[in-house]
């Protein structure tokens, strides 16, 4: 229990704090009403309850999304162009569902109210430096470790339109619904459930861990706390949107321009 | 003669909560800071402090079930490491037992570093170490069915210590949020 002393100064009574159950007026710092006791910051059974169901939510939406992960990057049956596509189709499903699932809680979450062109242009630059860092260090990896390139872009490549493909699956789709499903659903979950550094964190840390890359972790976590405090700091997702669509499609893009120059 | 009995000094209790010795002004009936009926019966003001300690002690009970969702972070991280090192002395390829090697130690470390972090951020700790477990599991039943079925004992134990561990970790907050302490 805290044994500080209230200073002098600190006993002001200011207009904007009345007690929850009598409106007496109280000082900004009381943790109960100096009038009828009555505790201004309640532990309420029903909130401890409501915590409870958020993080069941919050767990099965990553089961879902770690079976569909797990089951499409680790079963050769789902290597094919079509499949992917469902597979990815699926996912995103999953994201919607989530988040209409609390579609009045997290509505505002879609609103754009506080755009500035020089933020987005400030934010998408910093995405696409933090991209062509990370694919040279990826490739330097690759190079040195596995003796072997890995590109997202080989996979499409094959295809008619595999260049326009590779960045609606690569860039397009996961800028979308990754970010309405773990910036919008699962942050807006955990910052119910705990307090804001840690809800970035376990957002992040799950983000990165469904990726289902060891090494791609070194990456993934800083570059999601980056994107969860985006969504805190705008209260959108929508410059999330579009810094993971800029890191992606920077990734897209070295992988079409490196492969043009090994052709 | 003048009367030299001393005057007794003037006492200041009423100034400070009996119960959090927090200053309180005269006028306030209730202590601002742990809510002590500072004008209360005595009955009040004993009752007032048997709540109060009962919650501390669920809060302690609490923090003991927290402090014990930590070991099955460490057995896992342990047994992670060990899996590693066996699959390392059996494994005869090369490439694949030393980035298996390394994968295991890593994620044994994660794990054992959540273990240590349960102290401080219990939730946090315990959601993210149960989440990496839960992707491990469904990783490992994705390429090999069978070991869902193995050790799956332990497996429910160590499930059942994570949900025991997230809802001790929600009463926590909730009691010391009721008690005013962090």
């Amino acid at each position: 229990m805290p044994n500080e002393l209230i200073p002098d100064d600190s006993t002001e009574i200011t207009a904007l704090a009345l007690c929850i159950n009598c409106s007496e007026p109280l000082t900004a710092d009381s943790n109960f009403c100096r009038h009828c006791g009555f505790a201004q910051k309640q532990g309420d059974p029903a909130e401890a309850n409501q915590k409870w169901d958020d993080i069941r939510q919050i767990l099965w939406f990553f089961l879902i999304d770690a079976v569909i992960c797990c089951v499409a990057s680790f079963i050769h049956f789902f290597h094919t162009l079509s499949r992917s596509i469902i597979v990815d189709f699926i996912l995103a499903l999953v994201s919607v569902t989530f988040f209409t699932l609390n579609w009045s809680k997290y509505r505002p979450l879609l609103s754009w109210h506080n755009f500035s062109l020089a933020k987005l242009l400030g934010y998408c630059a910093i995405a696409v430096a933090a991209s062509v860092m990370v694919s040279f260090f990826v490739n330097w990896l690759n190079n040195s470790l596995f003796s072997h390139r890995f590109s997202y872009y080989a996979f499409y490549a094959p295809h008619k339109y595999g260049k326009e493909l590779a960045v609606f699956f690569v860039a397009v789709m996961p800028a979308l619904f990754e970010e309405l499903g773990y910036r919008g659903f699962l942050l807006g979950k955990l910052l119910a459930v705990t307090e804001q550094k840690q809800a970035i964190f376990i957002s992040a840390f799950l983000f990165a861990i469904m990726h289902t890359s060891f090494i791609s972790l070194v990456w993934l976590i800083p570059f999601a706390l980056w994107q969860g405090y985006i969504r805190v700091k705008q209260n959108t997702i929508w410059y999330g949107v579009c810094t993971h669509f800029c890191f992606n499609f920077t990734v897209v893009v070295t992988e079409i321009w490196q492969a043009g120059h090994h052709l | 003669m003048e009367d030299i009995t001393p005057t007794p000094a003037p006492v200041h209790s009423a100034l400070f909560c009996k119960a959090c010795s927090a200053k309180a002004e005269a006028d306030d009936t209730f202590c601002t800071n742990c809510g002590y009926p500072l004008h209360g019966t005595e009955e009040e003001q004993r009752y007032f402090i048997s709540v109060r300690d009962a919650k501390i002690i669920d809060l302690s009970e609490a923090q003991k079930q927290i402090r014990r969702s930590s070991v099955p972070l460490y057995i896992i991280g342990g047994l992670t490491a060990v899996a590693g090192l066996a699959i390392y002395a059996v494994n005869k390829n090369e490439e694949a037992r030393s980035s298996l090697l390394i994968t295991n130690l890593i994620l044994g470390a994660i794990f054992a570093g959540l273990g240590f972090w349960c102290n401080k951020k219990p939730l946090t700790a315990i959601i993210s170490g149960a989440s990496l477990y839960a992707l491990m599991f469904i990783l490992n039943a994705v390429l090999n069915p069978l070991t869902i079925l193995s050790g799956i004992i332990f497996k429910i134990i160590i499930i059942g210590l994570f949900i025991r561990g997230i809802k001790s970790a929600i009463e926590a907050e909730k009691l010391k949020k009721e008690l005013n302490a962090e």
